[in-house]
């Protein structure tokens, strides 16, 4: 079964921590820290998986929501086939026994006042572990040997203050052992301590691994610790897993530049292998301004035009070429910048002409287009009328019945795999078949069991109406059925979320603009915006534009094509609407790019690079490629 | 040129329960230009060492024993080498001996006077009796503690011996802009108008890699990594003529790290600075140094080339500190852990103090503390047995 060899899933997790500006800042926008945007991973038996990168890059934070310690803003931890967000009381205590924690302070996670004995007991007696005291007392000592604390009488009364680092940290993962976890989650463990005993303490974890196959999730900003005792090595960059593949592969052949950076930077134990540098840019940005596109773009000497250049990039360009200099021509026309994601404003002073500012930018864009490819991703750059939006209200679609029911069935296999032997439902439901709105449970021939299905089920539907279906409550009634050994899940029609409605509405119009014979309306249109339940959309170009982007939006509505269906039922009104003052402003519109998603290049090896889309390296064009330079 | 030596150094610490041995005997010398790297682990006196260097002890601190001589010139270090083998540990015979040189001089001078090169030599030979180089000597009081404020002292220190302390990134005042605090250090020492110095701050900063208006900026706007940049701005803004950097890239990642230690290359190249690089890091200690000095509870273990004490190894220690450091290049093997840990220095193991943790020790070592044994010229080994161990270690190293 392929899902036995995978205990830890970790799907699109998220954590944000908002940062609060101030004492004044109450009802102002809310900035986060984006700690963790988007990680993806598996953990298999038996492996230990490395979690490298540098400092505040993410990974405590991702180590505590796999703990718990954490609640995810967004994204799945699955352990053994369960969305752990959903594990609710007796099992969280399971939970936590089979998921245990090493921490890098052996001094700060030992209580000072208890002695070893106490602290290692302590999860035993917490789990309810071993039937008497001298059972349990047998299994401190087990715990204890292993971890390397021998003969275990002479520590067994002692308190932290009388260990050193290394028996300190021994003692730490003595006490994780002792419960017989099925993962082990390791953040920096050896960093504090002396370098004679880091060695030994790695070894004993090797060791561990080897006797009891218990996989590590191991947590280190040093990689040359990382290659020691990793099977796998997953680098994170700014909150994101950026490559992932056998440790031997990430080390002896990375692909993604700042893996290939990281690695020239370690120094090496040897006078004679003076390593080259190369250097990439300035520094990590801030964890609340990650860059759109590529998140390593700004930093990355290979970026290329589909990398997802900014508008602020621009900004700096124009500074360091002079442009903003006082007696610029282009400076001197105008007023302000705003820079806005892949859109950059330009407010028109009121002597100056828009028209030959968009001739000046195009001039300056066309100059330097073979040089750098920031310019190369200019898409277009004209007049921007800023007194108007278009602007389409929506309305929540419906779900029937029947797609509810369909809806429900596939979560439900896709998440419980209640053929895993730890799963709680594993040997309780037998099968799910679906019969229009109604999905039916069987369970075996015990009557137990039909209560326990019930109430899983139950608990089921009601954390994810909570958490992010509340299409669910469609979900009418859920009846157990002692005559036939089944639950029965009955459905009515439900409406999707509003706000998913606006998303969905304003995603669907960017399709349908691209694939129309409107490539230049398309190209024309700024980032859509959704704002609850409105869409607002915005072109640049003169009034003629406008008008031509109202009409094609209205077809969309009006024409009698299956695609469009649900668009149209979404719709209920589209308008053009006055908002402010017109104000001469020219806009340059950057080509739009996604964060570029792990792509496999083969053997598990994963790169979250654009170089690396469709598998290999695919040689991006010659004028998409980079110089191998930093820009200047 | 040697440009500081430092000969049999004790730095003890007063606590409650007694003394702490932070160094213990401790010898090596530095020539200008050159850069040594001292390398072990926390707690074996590394810091304590450097300290003693600028004169700069905490309250409890007390110079046990040792000198150390900076700017020495090169006769004067052979004279006095020679005086001490000759007088041994004898203030009487010293004594004698300075009196017969004085007189000599005086006479000598007043027969034919100026510099004849006779009059040098015996003013050489004076010095040497004298230890005239002894930085240790114009400080220290009677109890061994030393003169923070000493003027002789407070010439040398920043304007010829400077120091990155560890932890530099906290050494900024936060309420005062960086550029301020390195102005004032200049004007402080030199006489020269601020404008000047903020000329040369400007200049540092660019040569650190910082752009030079940052330098209006408070401490907390930078990174680690350009607080470490500036703080070493600010350990040249006296042109000294050699530096400390204790643990310079600890706290920092390894591309910041690596950008670090870059400029440290380029002080060595560029300025032709001589240095000493303190760090518990040995592939950070490879690709800096010149020369290597192994320090282990507050001894020096091995000292030399680079290249002697990581290929031909010859002290125990040695081997395991190297044999349990991980690296991203070259096979994968096992690593080998030294047993035990590191010794509390208040009652350090007698003879050799690395005997509780190693696997060839024999009686002898629990006995007697190893003499320095010269493996090669340069390379010393304090082991009883580094003759014999030698080809072994080298090939496990
Ligand atoms: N002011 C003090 N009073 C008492 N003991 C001290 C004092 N300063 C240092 N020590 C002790 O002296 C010994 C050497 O300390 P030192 O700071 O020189 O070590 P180090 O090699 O620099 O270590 P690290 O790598 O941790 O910086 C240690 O045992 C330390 O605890
Ligand atoms: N509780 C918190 N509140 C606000 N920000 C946090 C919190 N915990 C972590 N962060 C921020 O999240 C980012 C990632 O932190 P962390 O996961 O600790 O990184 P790492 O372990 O890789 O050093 C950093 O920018 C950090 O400052
Ligand atoms: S996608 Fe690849 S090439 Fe482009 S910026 Fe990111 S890392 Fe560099
Ligand atoms: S002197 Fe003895 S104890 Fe010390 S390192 Fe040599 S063999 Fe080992
Ligand atoms: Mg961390
Ligand atoms: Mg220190």
């Amino acid at each position: 079964m392929s899902e036995t060899n995978t205990i830890v899933k970790v799907r699109n997790l998220k954590k944000y921590f908002e940062l609060r500006k101030g004492f004044l800042s109450i009802g102002k926008d809310i900035t986060y820290v984006k700690a963790v945007d988007g990680v993806d991973f598996d953990m298999r038996s038996g492996e230990i998986l490395g979690l490298v990168g540098e400092s505040g890059c993410g990974k405590t934070t991702v180590g505590r929501l796999l703990t718990r310690l954490e609640d995810p803003t967004d994204g799945f931890v699955f352990f053994l086939g369960r969305d752990i967000a959903l594990i609710e009381g007796q099992d969280v205590k399971v939970f936590r026994r089979n998921i245990q924690m090493v921490f890098q302070d052996p001094y700060e996670s030992l209580n000072p006042r208890t002695t070893v004995t106490q602290t290692i007991m302590e999860p035993l007696l917490n789990h309810h572990i071993g039937e008497s005291p001298e059972e349990r007392l047998e299994m401190v000592v087990q715990a204890m040997e292993d971890a390397g604390l021998a003969p275990a009488k002479e520590y067994l009364n002692r308190f932290p203050h009388e260990l050193s680092g290394g028996q300190r940290q021994r003692v730490a993962i003595a006490r994780a052992l002792a419960v017989k976890p099925r993962v082990i989650v390791a953040d920096e463990p050896v960093s504090m301590l002396d370098v004679s005993i880091r060695a030994g303490v790695l070894n004993l974890m090797l060791d561990l691994r080897e006797k009891y196959g218990i996989p590590y999730l191991f947590i280190t900003h040093d990689i040359a610790v990382a290659r020691y005792i990793s099977d796998r090595m997953a680098v994170m960059y700014l909150g994101r897993v950026v490559e992932l593949a056998e440790t031997d592969e990430v080390i002896s052949n990375p692909k993604h530049p700042y893996t290939q950076a990281l690695l020239l930077a370690v120094p090496v134990p040897d006078p004679d292998a003076k390593h080259g540098r190369i250097d990439i840019k300035g520094e990590v940005p801030s964890a609340a301004d990650i860059p759109l596109g590529c998140r390593f773009r700004p930093r990355c000497p290979k970026a290329f035009k589909g990398c997802g250049w900014e508008a602020r990039d621009f900004i700096d360009w124009l500074g360091e070429k002079g442009y903003l200099a006082e007696d610029n021509k282009l400076r001197q026309a105008i007023a302000s910048f705003h820079p806005d994601g892949f859109v950059l404003r330009m407010t028109v002073n009121d002597g100056a002409d828009p028209n030959a500012v968009v001739d000046l930018v195009k001039d300056l864009v066309a100059e330097g287009r073979r040089a750098h490819p920031l310019l190369d991703s200019v898409e277009v750059i004209d007049t921007l009328m800023t007194d108007r939006v278009i602007e389409i209200d929506c309305r929540p679609a419906p779900i029937s019945a029947d797609a509810l029911a369909a809806e429900l069935f596939t979560l439900l296999e896709s998440t419980v795999a209640y053929e895993e032997p730890d799963h709680p439902m594993h040997g309780i439901i037998a099968d799910m078949r679906l019969e229009k709105n109604r999905l039916i449970v069987s369970v075996g021939d015990d009557a137990q069991n039909l209560k326990l299905a019930e109430a899983f089920l139950e608990d089921y539907i009601r954390h994810h109406r909570r958490r992010n279906r509340p299409e669910f409550k469609g979900v009418k009634s859920i009846s157990a059925s002692p005559a036939n050994m089944t639950v029965t899940l009955t459905c009515v029609a439900s409406k999707e979320p509003a706000v998913k409605t606006a998303e969905d509405v304003a995603a669907h119009i960017e399709k349908r603009l691209a694939a129309e014979g409107t490539g230049d309306l398309a190209k024309s249109t700024l980032p859509i915006e959704t704002k609850k339940k409105r869409v607002r959309v915005r072109i640049l170009g003169p009034e003629s534009n406008w008008s031509r982007l109202l009409e094609a939006l209205k077809e969309l509505v009006t024409a009698n094509r299956k695609e469009d269906e649900g668009f149209a039922q979404r719709v209920s009104r589209i308008r053009i609407k006055t908002v402010k003052k017109p104000q001469k402003t020219v806009a340059t519109k950057f080509i739009r790019a996604e964060e570029p998603p792990l792509f496999d290049v083969g053997e598990g090896h994963q790169v979250a690079c654009y170089l690396f889309k469709g598998g290999r390296l695919g040689q991006p064009p010659a004028t998409e490629r980079g110089s191998g330079q930093p820009w200047a | 040129m040697v440009l500081l030596e430092v000969d049999d150094l004790k730095v003890h610490f007063e606590i409650q329960d007694g003394w702490v041995k932070a160094v213990d005997g401790v010898s090596f010398s530095i020539d200008s230009g050159e850069t040594m790297g001292l390398v072990g682990e926390s707690g074996c006196g590394k810091t304590t060492a450097a300290y003693a260097i600028t004169q700069l002890l905490p309250p409890n601190g007390r110079i046990i024993g040792g000198r150390i001589f900076f700017k020495e010139p090169p006769r004067v270090a052979a004279y006095r080498k020679e005086y001490d083998e000759k007088l041994k540990e004898s203030p009487k015979a010293r004594q004698r001996e300075l009196s017969r040189v004085k007189r000599k001089l005086d006479r000598v001078d007043q027969a034919i006077g100026g510099s004849a090169p006779e009059v040098e030599e015996l003013k050489d030979r004076l010095a040497a009796l004298n230890y005239s180089f002894d930085l240790i000597g114009l400080s220290k009081r009677k109890d061994g503690s030393l003169d923070d404020y000493n003027e002789e002292i407070r010439k040398i220190r920043w304007t010829q011996i400077s120091m990155i302390f560890q932890g530099a990134m906290n050494a900024f005042n936060p309420v005062f802009k960086v550029g301020d605090q390195i102005v004032e250090a200049i004007t402080l020492h030199e006489d020269v108008e601020e404008s000047v110095a903020r000329e040369r701050a400007r200049e540092l900063f660019e040569f650190v890699g910082i752009a030079p208006d940052r330098i209006d900026n408070y401490p907390h706007e930078f990174s680690g990594g350009m607080k470490q940049r500036a703080m070493i701005a600010l350990a040249l803004a006296l042109n000294p003529s050699f530096i400390i950097a204790d643990e310079p890239t600890t706290a920092l990642d390894v591309i910041t790290q690596d950008r670090i230690l870059a400029e440290i290359k380029r002080l060595q190249e560029q300025l032709k600075m001589a240095m000493m690089i303190i760090t518990h890091d040995v592939s950070v200690v490879a690709e800096v140094s010149d020369k290597i000095g192994v320090m282990y509870a507050g001894l020096i273990m091995e000292i030399g080339q680079a290249s002697q004490v990581f290929k031909n190894t010859a002290h125990p220690y040695t081997a395991g500190l190297l044999g349990s450091f991980p690296s991203i290049k070259g096979e994968k093997r096992r690593l080998v852990s030294i047993p035990g840990f590191p010794p509390d220095l208040v009652s350090p193991p007698t003879g050799c103090p690395f005997h509780p943790r190693c696997q060839y020790a024999q009686k002898r070592c629990r006995e007697e503390r190893p003499e320095g044994v010269t493996i090669e010229p340069g390379h010393v080994s304090y082991c009883h047995f580094a003759n014999k161990l030698w080809e072994k270690l080298r090939r496990t190293a």
